[in-house]
């Protein structure tokens, strides 16, 4: 069982198939397929980075220390596809290397002859190999692979594909509260879909609504609006401008959690439907508010929501301080209090996250969450960033969301101090070396990775009943 | 059952009871204590009022109908005239023992199938009884039968914390949270439950008619070694803001309260217990007070707005007074008190909100500096000043500020003289309360017919009697050592017109 854990494990490793998905049973509520990434001119330097970041020699090392053929790396090296069914079973059919089916051959005890495959079958799971193919699935599912009952189709395209269709029942099958139905009713089904590209990659996120089931589900997340201009705003790392119903969100998701028992509530009434963020790199972090694990640290932001009451909007803004600010401090320290004013703002210190700062203009309310954040308002405006320009025109007229970033420096700024935040609530299990190896070597990974990232942009659009997500991002192979 | 039914009625129609304390056997854990008050003036007012009103002819018809002799039924109706001692003991025995008429004595007597005699007393021998009942010359004793052999044995005498008419006590018994712990199996984390519940180590009410209307005293004595958080905010050592300089209302009160403490303090225990509240009132201060300027039920009886039906079945379905008052709490640092009194104002909106529509909305600040928060059923305005923040609530509380102060009134007069140590003291107006009941009742009356109607116009009649005699009333809350006491005057006109 361990085995095969750790097996299912290694299928998320790197690889890649599409040709394998065909040959899956139909039906599939849940699919995942990778292609043979393993050809890919753009992945070389990827696999390098990751030997090199010594996280295959600390896999390969615990692999053997679980009494693993560390050649079981390679299992899915040349493509993957993974289905589950609706009644339960699953399908994993892969291409491993040649090492990594040599290892599966010698692993498979007391294999019986099917139709070119050779398969053992244990607790109704049956796993084999064939002369170059690797599966291994529930046995009603091998059954009609094995009768030909194949045909499987993925609803999007892409190197990496992932899909899964929410059952038209799923809250009455699972005994849900009734709003938590209706909000399951509402999705019909999530696809992604991302392709390698020569100059990085691209990828579609569709969530296929059906508003009929759930309609205020439908009109919060299909916006007929159109945002604010993203150009008009502050140039940092990353600058998003979007269309949500806040007040309307804030009533849906008060309700569904009042359908689980939380007895928590927003009202966001006299907000509107309009908002921007643009995210600057974090200011150093000095020595008494180092992370700790009860601080949360804001980093450094500026974020304007559209206000239709401008006074509402700011004890709305107060009250969701004040109720993080209850949990978010200690008794007796820190808490919530209004300081005054600084650099034209009003200030707020929030327990241990430390101070929020807030202005209303006409018409938005501006929260920044550092004085970084303010002097960077007068910096340049993403208007006169060349690249941004030059890619603009990739977002089509009807977007209800763009996003703009340098997605490098953001990787890079979010990864930093991740390997402490990996050490800390794990570094008392007597693995504190181990781990903080680990840690090491996936932070040298993706410092390694970052620094290969360039601009990312990203954009929404509502197609019919359905909310698209576009995300083009450049990678310098 | 006729027999326990008629007991019980017996409780009610007491002769004098002089020295029934120094019967019952002593160490209560809760007991009461009635004096014979037959020859109070204001007994005599109540039994007045209850003639007049034909209440009590109707009582004795009633008496009639479940049986019993018509020549006892007059020693039945003789309310509060005698005393009685009740005792309830640790080990969960009880006593009681008081002093009937010698006419309800009779009928005891008669009724009494079997009774053995022991040390001068009958014992009712019936049974299937559960407790023992006994009677003597002139007295009747309810009691558990372990109550009852002490009584037999000579261990009496109750020590009374308090001479008064009325005096009830009940007492936190040696090694009680150790009992509870045990007995309801609590888990380690309820300790400082426990304890907080543990620093009240008695109280004592006491009830006096006198001879312009009640008296009362109210005294909790804590007990500092337990929870010595909790019994210091409960004896804080501020002075209240002087409640005459508030605008007069129906009800007001003035007190000190630790709000920052109090704050930290159900943190720390909500955090003990496992779900931590993280009530953070730092921008608070110690003072706060209340004038409440209506009773709420005017709209009600406004002539013409209503037919009394309608009235009537208003009030039986639920109406909510439409109460306007006014709350003042002492900050110390205004501008968060103000983001930590809208937060909270959201949250109450937001839980009390069942509707679909907008709920929570503030408007800006008028000339006069008060903002206005408007949600369904909610009629408030606020204004932060330099030490203080000013709560109106309800339609009409802003006009309320106009109002002459209390010391500007001639109610004022009825203020006490306030002692070292005072905490909090307050004053209201019974006489709007009674007229409006007074008017319900009326109403209410009208509505019935046939023989309810007579029974119905002599129970009004005589609650209308009684509130009638109305008037002030205020209480004063002080600090002795480690008690809180609670004096309180409740004027009521004793006098027959």
């Amino acid at each position: 069982m361990k085995k095969l854990l750790l097996s299912g494990f290694l299928l998320m490793g790197m690889a890649w198939a599409q040709d394998l998905v065909p040959l899956a049973p139909a039906g599939a509520s849940i699919g995942l397929a990778v292609a043979n990434l393993g050809q890919s001119p753009y992945l070389k330097n990827i696999g390098q980075d990751w030997a090199r970041s010594g996280i295959e020699t600390y896999l390969r090392r615990t692999i053997r220390d679980a009494d693993t053929d560390p050649a079981l790396l390679g299992i899915a090296n040349g493509g993957l596809v993974a289905a589950f069914y609706p009644n339960g079973d699953f399908f994993i059919l892969a291409r491993p290397s040649a090492e990594a089916l040599a290892a599966v051959r010698k692993e498979t005890v007391r294999g019986q002859s099917r139709s070119g495959w050779v398969v053992s079958e244990e607790d109704d799971i049956v796993s084999g190999y064939s002369r170059d193919l690797v599966v291994i699935a529930a046995k009603a599912a091998f059954e009609r692979f094995i009768r030909n009952q194949r045909g499987l189709r993925a609803p999007v395209s892409g190197d990496i594909v992932l899909w899964a269709d929410v059952p038209r029942d799923l809250g009455q099958q699972l005994e849900l509260p009734p709003r938590l139905s209706t909000f399951l009713a509402g999705l019909r089904r999530l696809s992604v879909g991302i392709r390698l590209t020569a100059s990085g990659y691209t990828s579609e996120t569709r969530l296929e609504l059906n508003p009929s089931a759930d309609p205020v589900l439908g009109r919060l997340l299909l916006p007929s609006e159109r945002p604010w201009s993203l150009e008009d705003f502050p140039q940092g790392l990353s600058m998003s401008s979007g269309v949500f119903d806040i007040a309307g969100g804030a009533r849906y998701l008060s309700r569904l959690l009042d359908d689980l028992g939380l007895g928590l509530s927003f009202d966001l009434s006299a907000f509107g439907n309009r908002f921007a963020s643009v995210t600057f790199a974090s200011p150093p972090t000095s020595a008494n508010t180092a992370n700790t694990a009860d601080s949360l640290d804001l980093g450094s932001s500026l974020t304007w929501f559209e206000v239709k009451d401008p006074a509402t909007a700011e004890a709305n803004l107060l009250a969701v301080l004040q109720n993080a600010a209850a949990f978010a401090s200690p008794d007796g320290e820190g808490g919530f209090r209004v300081l005054p004013d600084e650099l034209g703002f009003k200030v707020v210190e929030v327990g241990l996250s430390g101070k929020v700062y807030y202005r209303l203009e006409s018409g938005r309310l501006v929260v920044a969450t550092s004085p970084q954040a303010i002097e960077g308002l007068r910096g340049r405006k993403v208007r006169e960033n060349t690249i941004y320009n030059r890619l603009r025109s990739r977002v089509p007229a009807n977007a209800t969301s763009v996003t703009y970033s340098d997605q490098g420096q953001a990787l890079k700024d979010s990864l930093g101090g991740f390997s402490d935040l990996l050490t800390l609530p794990i570094g008392d299990l007597g693995q504190g070396q181990e781990t903080q190896e680990l840690a090491k070597a996936l932070e040298n990974f993706f410092g390694r990775i970052s620094s290969r990232f360039g601009a990312g942009l990203s954009y929404t659009v509502v197609e019919g009943n359905t909310l698209v997500f576009r995300d083009l991002v450049e990678v310098r192979w | 059952m006729k027999h326990s039914w008629l007991l019980s009625l017996l409780w009610m129609g007491l002769a004098f009871g002089q020295g029934l304390p120094t019967l019952t056997p002593p160490n209560p854990a809760v007991a009461l204590v009635v004096q014979p008050l037959g020859q109070k003036e204001a007994i005599q007012t109540l039994a007045a009022d209850l003639q007049q009103s034909g209440l009590a002819e109707l009582w004795q018809e009633l008496l009639g109908e479940a049986e019993i002799a018509d020549n006892n039924t007059q020693a039945l109706v003789g309310l509060l005239q005698g005393g009685l001692s009740v005792a309830m003991y640790p080990t969960g025995d009880f006593f009681a023992i008081f002093q009937p008429s010698a006419q309800a004595l009779q009928q005891i007597k008669q009724s009494t199938a079997q009774a053995k005699i022991r040390g001068g007393w009958a014992i009712d021998t019936t049974d299937g009884l559960g407790f023992v009942a006994a009677y003597s010359r002139d007295r009747v004793i309810l009691a558990s039968p372990a109550a009852f052999e002490r009584f037999m044995r000579g261990e009496r005498g109750l020590r009374l914390p308090t001479q008064a008419d009325v005096v009830f006590w009940a007492t936190r018994p040696q090694g009680f949270s150790r009992a509870v712990r045990e007995v309801f199996e609590l888990p380690r984390e309820l300790n400082p439950l426990l304890r907080a519940i543990n620093s009240f180590k008695r109280i004592v009410y006491s009830f006096n008619f006198v001879p312009y209307g009640t008296t009362a005293e109210l005294r909790v004595e804590l007990d500092p070694t337990q929870d010595a958080d909790l019994v210091r905010l409960l004896t804080p050592n501020q002075v209240p803001w002087p409640l005459g300089e508030f605008p007069i209302g129906v009800g007001m009160i003035s007190g000190v309260l630790d709000m920052p403490g109090w704050g930290r303090y159900l943190s720390r225990i909500s955090r003990d217990l496992g779900s931590p509240l993280g009530l953070n009132l730092n921008a608070f201060g110690q003072r706060f007070a209340v004038v409440t300027l209506s009773t709420g039920l005017e709209e009600l009886f406004q002539d013409g707005a209503n037919t009394p039906e309608d009235t009537f079945m208003q009030l039986l379905e639920g109406w909510e007074p439409s109460q306007a008052f006014l709350v003042w709490l002492e900050v110390q640092d205004p501008k968060t008190a103000e983001a930590v009194f809208l937060s909270w104002l959201q949250n109450l909106i937001a839980l009390l909100n069942e509707t679909e529509e907008e709920g929570f909305r503030l408007e800006d600040a008028n000339a006069e500096g008060f903002r206005r928060v408007l949600a369904p059923g909610v009629e408030l305005h606020y204004k932060v000043q330099e030490d203080r923040l000013l709560v109106a609530v309800g339609a009409g509380a802003l006009e309320g500020l106009k109002r002459p102060a209390l010391q500007e009134t001639p109610e004022s007069l009825s203020l006490p003289l306030l002692p070292q140590r005072t905490v909090a003291y307050s004053f209201s107006d019974n006489r709007p309360y009674a007229r409006l009941v007074s008017n319900a009742l009326q109403y209410a009356t009208n509505q019935l017919d046939g023989i309810d109607q007579e029974a119905g116009a002599a129970i009004m009649g005589f609650l209308q009697r009684l509130l009638a005699r109305f008037g002030l009333q205020h209480e004063v809350y002080r600090i002795e050592g480690h008690s809180i006491v609670v004096r309180g005057v409740v004027q009521i006109n004793w006098e027959n017109p």
